[in-house]
């Protein structure tokens, strides 16, 4: 097995302390940053992708997704100023009067996972909040709102709606538990996502759109 | 022989009325009726499988036992406070009734193999037991089961402590620390048990402790084997020895798990119907072997008649066969008298039908 597939594996199963080693020996053998990290994100998408046809559960999929942090940690300073490895910027938050967070951190991990630079603006976030960051920061690409109450859906659509106000362009994905897929045309998004696996790839369809 | 509905059943007799709170929502009221046999009674018939008067309601039929002297259930109400552990929770939208949750981005503890130094377990004998067990007796009828709520189990006491991420990454990263802890909390929450019976008379002991997500359950089979049941089993032969009934609150998508709530020693399983689609077939398959408990919401705009067709086809559907208790309220948690004085007697008809 080549050192990037060993990479890959350990990463698919979570193994937090041996993959940054693994990384190490992959670059010693002469592997480009770039490929290993290619490998640790094809890895993420297998492991996103069991995820949402329930064959693995949360702590699966957030131990491998930890894995691949410490896999990026070492290959960070030789990827510094190295654009072309990330898909875009990708601004998440849950939306305003909503303090839920497990889910948005479950997918804030995975859309990182796939490539992205997330920059997660936490819970309670009101739709000028969302506007405000996407002005703020370079490469946005895709935002993310979540909504995990019935009684903050109005301000899903009230995000959703005053980002695509203010950046037509600019692709909105929404998820959340009363979130379905015909809440998300209603309310003028681009893409739904119905768990943290699909998320990820929503989230690269979606920017490959914009 | 189980008499047929009466109209004079539903003359109302005075109110039932609530000690501290229940779970920190307000008094609604429910008032009680000239029932044949009492709620208790009732409760009682349909659990030992025997022939009763109504489908048990478990918001009209039981005293809820939730004592501000245990701090977990202070805490855990609106207005938030510290655990029983020192975990602070905070408040949330108290004016929209939803309940205090611990802040986000905090964890008491980060790494589990580190809970021995880090925790210090609730002294449970210095709470006010015998005060808080006279106050209840006084203001509670004692015609209903009272129900003493043990607030976190097992994987919520993790959650509280380390925050979801880290709760759910030690299940696999450090099982071993995760089971002794486990194994530690399930003596703290036989300690609890053990007062509720002695100070508040309970007969039925309700478990928190979710394992499950909107649409899909928190971890595999293997994993809820593993480091959950052995200790949850342990607590539920406990109170089974105590001659308590063990209902297991467990929302989120978790009906797979019904086999090991059964295993474990769990009598009822309080669920959560929008997060369980085949929950029909799980109770075809479970039904001589667990009761299911449910609580559902009939909008309070519909008129006396829509709300009697929806309530009919709610208890058709989901209370025949004595398996399920059944609890229907509007969206506020409460019913009109006449609401009331309906689920009473379709509930009825259910029952001896």
């Amino acid at each position: 097995m080549s050192k990037i597939n060993e990479v890959k594996a350990n990463v698919e199963i979570g193994k937090t302390k041996l993959v940054p080693g693994l990384v190490q020996e992959a670059l010693d053998e002469g592997s480009a940053p770039a490929d290993i990290l290619q490998g640790m994100v094809d890895s993420m998408g297998i492991v996103g992708d069991k995820f949402s046809k329930g064959e693995i559960f949360v702590p699966e999929m957030l131990i491998a997704a930890k894995a691949m942090a410490k896999g990026v940690d070492v290959l960070r300073p030789l990827l510094a100023g190295d654009n072309t490895t990330s898909l875009g910027t990708c601004i998440i938050g849950t939306v305003a009067g909503d303090l839920h967070d497990i889910g948005k951190n479950l997918v804030s991990m995975m859309i990182e996972s796939a490539g992205f630079t997330m920059v997660d603006l936490g819970v309670d976030v009101s739709a000028e909040k969302f506007v405000d960051a996407i002005r703020e920061n370079e490469s946005v690409k895709l935002v993310a709102c979540s909504g995990l109450l019935t009684t903050t859906m109005p301000a899903l659509k009230e995000a959703v709606q005053t980002i695509k106000t203010a950046y037509p362009e600019l692709k909105v994905i929404v998820g959340g538990a009363p979130v379905t897929s015909e809440y998300a045309v209603e309310i003028g998004a681009d893409g739904f996502a119905p768990d943290a696996g699909s998320a990820a790839v929503k989230a690269k369809e979606m920017s490959f759109l914009s | 022989m189980i008499k047929t509905f009466d109209k004079s059943e539903l003359e109302i007799r005075g109110k039932y009325t609530v000690v501290d709170t229940n779970y920190g929502y307000p008094d609604f009221g429910v008032n009680k009726l000239s029932n044949p046999v009492t709620p208790k009674e009732n409760l009682k018939l349909f659990l030992e499988r025997k022939d009763f008067y109504w489908v048990p309601n478990f918001y009209n039929d039981v005293n809820i036992i939730y004592p501000d002297i245990i701090p977990d259930c202070f805490a855990t109400k609106m207005e938030g406070g510290f655990d029983s552990f020192g975990v602070e929770w905070t408040p949330t939208h108290p004016e929209l009734g939803l309940p205090a949750f611990v802040e986000p981005g905090k964890p008491t503890l980060t790494d589990i193999a580190d809970w021995k130094e880090v925790l210090s377990f609730p002294d449970v004998d210095s709470w006010d037991w015998e005060g808080s067990g006279k106050k209840f007796k006084e203001g509670l009828c004692q015609d209903r089961i009272n129900v003493g709520i043990l607030q976190s189990g097992f994987f919520e006491r993790l959650i509280a402590l380390m925050d979801f991420q880290y709760a759910a990454m030690a299940l696999l990263e450090d099982p071993d620390s995760v089971k002794e802890f486990f194994d530690k909390i399930a003596d703290y929450n036989i300690d609890v048990m053990e007062h509720f019976v002695k100070y508040h008379d309970i007969e039925m002991i309700l478990i928190h402790d979710d394992w499950g997500a909107q649409r899909s359950p928190f971890f595999s089979h293997d994993t809820l084997q593993d480091v959950i049941i052995p200790y949850y089993k342990r607590m539920a032969d406990r109170a089974h020895e105590l001659g308590l009934y063990v209902m297991t609150h467990c929302c989120g998508c978790s009906e797979t798990f019904v086999p090991e709530m059964i295993e474990a020693g769990s009598d009822i399983w309080q669920l959560q119907l929008n997060a369980n689609p085949d929950i029909i077939k799980t109770m075809e398959k479970y039904k001589d072997k667990i009761f299911f408990e449910i609580t559902e919401a009939i909008e309070s705009s519909l008129d006396l008649e829509s709300f009697k067709i929806a309530a009919t086809e709610m208890y058709e559907k989901y209370a025949v066969e004595n398996r399920t208790i059944l609890g229907i309220s509007d969206e506020f948690m409460c019913n009109s008298p006449e609401r009331e004085a309906l689920l009473y007697e379709i509930s009825r008809k259910i029952a001896i039908q």
